[in-house]
């Protein structure tokens, strides 16, 4: 084809783009994606039986903020990569900052504990399979991420892809934590972590054939 | 043709962005021959095809994903960060350059080493002047670092006679080359 004809073609074809219009298109990728996920969570596993009782314990908020923070840096890294160019420093450091309060958190938790309590706390009952939840609880909101990249502009594509597998984790830890029964805080900080990074690692693995353009 | 300014081109996005028709058509065409010479500059050897599919693909990603530009930020910085980006998954893809490293790639595109480009290039070309297997047995010794041992049970022909089809190969090339420069003068 010829340039030219491109040209016309391109011009015919063009329709408005309203500012703020990414931001909607990410918000409006990511509902369904949430909505399925959190499905997932309440259908699929169920909510945890003492959530009446839980939500007046301090550590349940801990457990839950933490991956919402998570995913707000997450969601927020996600529209500086894609465009083209973009590196999301400040959502990083931010995540950081959010890991490390947690750390601080559980470390406290641990040091007003009695030891007898540290395996619970630590290993709780469901460490094995934890990480493995929060995958499948990420899946959907992977795919409304990439939905999302794909119609944007990412030119570090492992990069993209790693930002989208962390922030579909943190969303998806988030709605696991309201199915999630244990209480300790350096449980989230291992093992809720580990299930967020595997999914950024996928995330990076698959950037470039996913994100390809 | 007028080369336009930085504030003069982003009115242009701004206007396109907002359903300009002709603003856009003005705005394609100007960044079209911008286009035509940045590509040109960094495929020293390549077919003007080449060039002309990149300059299209540019401006299709352009009109595709306009939604990422940023209102508030400069609009050259964005147009040609996605230009240096197709740049890029270009030699990714025709280099036939797995031997490039990644950071090679983007140091080309980037343009501060475009002998670096056409050298690469020049490799590509002298090979394909051989017979194919030898040109095949100096790629797998030479450019992707497999042990002779290795091609030559791969390719079922002697140690020896890779490593002196691989000698004699490069000594060929040489002289091609020696050849060239003297007639580039």
């Amino acid at each position: 084809m010829k340039t030219d004809d491109l040209i016309d073609r391109l011009a015919g074809d063009l329709r408005p783009v309203p500012p703020g219009a990414l931001g909607r298109l990410l918000a409006l990728a990511l509902l369904p994606g949430l909505v399925l996920s959190a499905a997932l969570i309440l259908l699929g596993h169920g909510p945890r039986p003492d959530l009446a009782a839980a939500i007046y314990t301090p550590a349940f908020w801990a457990k839950s903020i933490y991956p919402l923070a998570l995913a707000v840096a997450g969601i927020t890294a996600l529209m500086v990569v894609a465009r083209p160019g973009g590196l999301p420093h400040r959502s990083g450091m931010a995540s950081v900052l959010i890991y490390l309060a947690l750390v601080v958190l559980g470390l406290w938790q641990l040091r007003v504990a009695p030891v007898e309590d540290y395996p619970t706390l630590i290993f709780g009952i469901s460490a094995w399979f934890c990480p493995f939840i929060i995958v499948a609880a990420a899946l959907p909101v992977f795919a409304a991420i990439v939905f999302f990249l794909r119609r944007s502009a990412p030119t570090n594509l492992p990069l993209a892809g790693g930002i989208a597998g962390l922030a579909a984790g943190s969303v998806g830890a988030w709605t696991y934590s309201w199915g999630c029964i244990e209480n300790g805080l350096t449980f989230v900080a291992l093992w809720y972590t580990l299930g967020i990074v595997i999914c950024g690692a996928a995330g990076a693995f698959l950037g470039r054939p996913l994100l390809r353009w | 043709m007028k080369q336009l300014t930085e504030p003069e081109l982003k009115a242009l996005m701004l206007s396109s962005l907002d359903g300009d028709e002709l603003a856009y058509r003005r705005l394609l065409d100007t960044l079209r021959h911008l286009l035509v010479s940045y590509y040109v500059r960094r495929l020293s050897r390549s077919a003007p095809a080449d060039v002309d599919d990149l300059v299209q693909d540019t401006l299709l990603a352009l009109h595709q994903r306009r939604i990422t530009y940023d209102r508030g930020r400069p609009f050259t910085a964005w147009f040609f960060t996605i230009a240096r980006h197709k740049l890029v998954d270009h030699y990714r893809r025709s280099g036939g350059g797995s031997h490039l490293g990644l950071e090679a790639i983007e140091e080309m595109a980037d343009g501060y080493s475009e002998e670096a480009v056409s050298a690469g290039m020049d490799v590509n070309r002298l090979l394909e002047g051989l017979p194919a297997w030898q040109g095949e047995m100096i790629r797998q010794v030479r450019l992707e670092g497999h042990s002779v041992s290795d091609t030559a049970t791969r390719s079922g022909r002697s140690e020896a006679v890779v490593k002196i089809s691989v000698f004699r190969g490069i000594r060929a090339m040489a002289a091609k080359l020696r050849g060239e420069r003297s007639e580039d003068g």
